[in-house]
């Protein structure tokens, strides 16, 4: 599903050039769910912006499901995430002036999905997480644990083979936080690929795989590295 | 997709409610100072004779000194000799013609204890009626026997009319100008015409309020405004002299119109003018080379605007005002920039949900373009109240509004129509893209990485 090489990635700012992330080896295969962690600063989530094309490398090669997307236009790129991803944050950002239902429906909408199939998908979507009754609420509305469930339910209404969650239990109480990881372990069970940072121990725990980062390098991985495949041509186109 | 941005654009404009506001506020500022004087621009180049103004032609001879032309690079007079004016009288193809020039006369109302008073006066043929059809509340304007007869008769205006006589209806009554008594044949309504296309020396100045026969113009001792002379006068211009000066050195002064009724005549009396100059050289007048000018209204007022003071002022005034405009515009792009930058994290957040970069300066472009539509809008409501404003200041010391006389001819030339109303939204919009151009590539060019960690 996701396979770095070498990644690398430094900030210039003014006279200083910080590393945030060096000679990052990742591969993560389709339906698993991996912890990433480590202490502040050490590049979680530069990485997982990297994986989640918000962000270009400086050197190295990263594949995401079969596709090299180091080329790839800024649209291009855009249209991946749009297809293959879904993102949750820390402080959830939903847009505050949408109702739940539209804020659910935004990635699809820019996806360029008609209307039936986009409140079809975030009706499924807000069912999973267990609040269609809170449709035509708005975000201000709900707790914080509603909202990330929201921001879960956005993540998951357009069907992505991958998940991206920075920190999705950081702003919520030990209830809620363990209501939205159980929620991300049930969209793992149903098999979609998730990647989570964490500094949360027992979250971390919790996950399949835990990949630990330090001084913006992989310091540990519960499991054994693997070598970048070679792609089919048709892959790679 | 277009319905998202838009609906996304509007959605923005809403959420930054001041600053948008105060975007529009600053565009329709730019557009509200700026339009008011491309309205009068606009109005001093329409043709104000719109239905005749190709029939009627202005004639220039060159009878300049063979030194140097009237005017660089090489423009003849814009006014006749008396002879010539004469003379010309003799061609047998305008419909009606006109020799004219502007002065002043002092008028010594026939009331005890009223004081004597200087109007701006019209020596004018009969053909000035008949070519330039001024509205009359009563009577009408003196006949071609009244010329050569050299009549006693004047035309007045409306506002000189009620001063005199209490009434704008003073068909008979006399008045006594430059100490001759004269009978009022005809009265004009209130007459704005700007510019005052018939004479050009002042393209704003107000149409006269007094019109008397050429015929009387030595009788009545009127010395024109303008005049020149292409070689040095055997002695200074005095009233003792005038008339001998007048008529027999080559002073020129008569502005000179003719109708001529379509194509085929003007083409002909533009061969007779010339056959006419090729007699007057032959007679040792005329020195320079044949510089004939035969001007329909459009091209007469194109020829004169181009070195017209006012024209200039009115020109460089729209330059200065545009320059505000860029100013204003400028201050568009700093809240612009504030504005899509405050909405940074948003569009990170978007962007993280797969909006392109170029979606994204699209909704932004869409945003301005909303703003600046506004702002026009608004500046035109703006622009509507500084013409009315400017109309009122120049009614109110206007010799009409201080009469008492209604002035509604005058509205025409202050009012905004719709090609200025089209140009001050285009103008809006133009500005205001251009603006918002350089914000809203600022915003896109963040990384939404970035745009992220602000919020």
């Amino acid at each position: 599903m996701l396979v770095m090489s070498q990644i690398a990635k430094s900030y210039i700012t003014s006279t200083v050039e910080t590393r945030a992330v060096s000679a990052i080896d990742l591969h993560v295969k389709q339906g698993e769910f991996v912890a990433l962690s480590g202490p502040s600063g050490s590049g979680k989530t530069t990485l997982l912006n990297i994986a989640g094309l918000l962000e270009p490398t400086d050197t190295g090669t990263y594949h995401l499901d079969g596709r090299d997307v180091s080329s790839l236009s800024d649209r291009q790129r855009s249209r991946l995430r749009s297809e293959l991803i879904g993102f949750i944050f820390q402080g959830f950002n939903l847009l505050p002036d949408l109702s739940v239902l539209d804020n659910i429906e935004l990635p699809l909408r820019l996806r360029g999905l008609k209307s039936s199939d986009r409140c079809a998908r975030s009706a499924k979507a807000l069912a999973t997480v267990g609040l269609s009754n809170r449709a035509s609420h708005y975000p201000a509305q709900l707790s914080g644990g509603q909202q990330q469930r929201i921001a879960v339910a956005r993540a998951i209404a357009g069907d992505p083979k991958l998940i991206l969650a920075d920190e999705p239990t950081g702003n919520l109480d030990s209830v809620m936080s363990a209501q939205i990881m159980e929620l991300l372990r049930e969209i793992n069970r149903a098999g979609t690929t998730i990647v989570m940072v964490t500094h949360d121990v027992e979250h971390a725990r919790s996950a399949a795989r835990r990949v630990v980062i330090r001084d913006g390098r992989l310091q540990e991985d519960s499991a054994a590295p693997v070598a970048v495949p070679a792609l089919s041509p048709a892959a790679a186109a | 997709m277009f319905g998202f941005l838009l609906s996304s654009a509007l959605r923005s404009i809403w959420r930054t409610s001041i600053l948008s506001l105060l975007a529009v506020a600053t565009i329709a500022v730019g557009i509200g100072v700026a339009i008011p004087m491309m309205t009068v621009y606009h109005h001093m180049n329409e043709n104000p004779m719109p239905e005749k103004g190709q029939r009627l032609f202005r004639v220039n001879l060159d009878n300049w000194n063979a030194e140097r032309p009237f005017r660089e690079p090489n423009d003849p007079p814009p006014v006749l000799t008396l002879q010539d004016a004469r003379n010309l009288a003799n061609a047998t193809e305008p419909a009606a013609r006109a020799g004219m020039y502007a002065a002043q006369a002092t008028i010594n109302p026939d009331k005890p204890g009223s004081r004597p008073f200087k109007v701006s006066t019209r020596v004018t043929e009969s053909g000035f009626f008949s070519m330039f059809e001024p509205r009359f509340i009563a009577g009408g304007g003196w006949d071609v026997r009244a010329d050569s007869a050299k009549e006693a008769v004047t035309v007045i205006g409306a506002a000189l009319s009620q001063r005199l006589f209490g009434t704008t209806d003073s068909v008979g009554s006399q008045l006594i100008v430059n100490g001759r008594r004269l009978t009022v044949v005809g009265v004009l309504e209130p007459w704005q015409l700007t510019p005052m296309f018939y004479d050009m020396q002042d393209p704003f100045a107000a149409v006269e309020d007094l019109f008397v026969p050429l015929g009387l113009m030595f009788e009545l001792d009127l010395v024109p405004d303008f005049w020149r002379s292409p070689f040095e006068l055997p002695a200074p211009l005095s009233h003792a002299n005038f008339e001998s000066l007048f008529t027999t050195t080559d002073i020129v002064f008569v502005q000179y119109w003719v109708e001529l009724p379509d194509a085929s005549v003007a083409a002909s009396y533009r061969g007779w003018l010339d056959r006419y100059v090729g007699e007057q050289k032959a007679l040792g007048r005329f020195p320079r080379e044949l510089n004939n000018r035969l001007d329909d209204v459009g091209e007469w007022i194109e020829y004169t605007m181009k070195d017209s003071s006012d024209a200039g002022g009115v020109v460089a005034l729209i330059v200065v005002m545009l320059l505000f405009y860029a100013v204003c515009l400028f201050n568009t792009v700093n809240l612009l920039l504030t504005k899509f930058l405050r909405s940074q994290g948003r569009t990170s957040v978007v962007r993280a949900l797969g909006a392109a970069q170029g979606d994204m300066f699209v909704q932004y472009l869409i945003e301005v373009c909303i703003l600046a539509l506004l702002g026009g809008l608004a500046g035109i409501g703006l622009a509507l109240f500084g013409l009315d404003a400017a109309r009122n200041l120049f009614e109110h010391g206007s010799a009409l509004a201080a009469s008492g006389v209604a002035t509604g001819g005058t509205a025409g030339f202050w009012e905004m129509d719709m090609s200025i109303a089209f140009t001050s939204v285009a103008l809006a919009l133009i500005g205001g893209c251009a603006a918002g151009i350089y914000p809203a590539w600022k915003a896109c060019s963040v990384s939404p990485a970035s745009g992220l960690k602000s919020i």
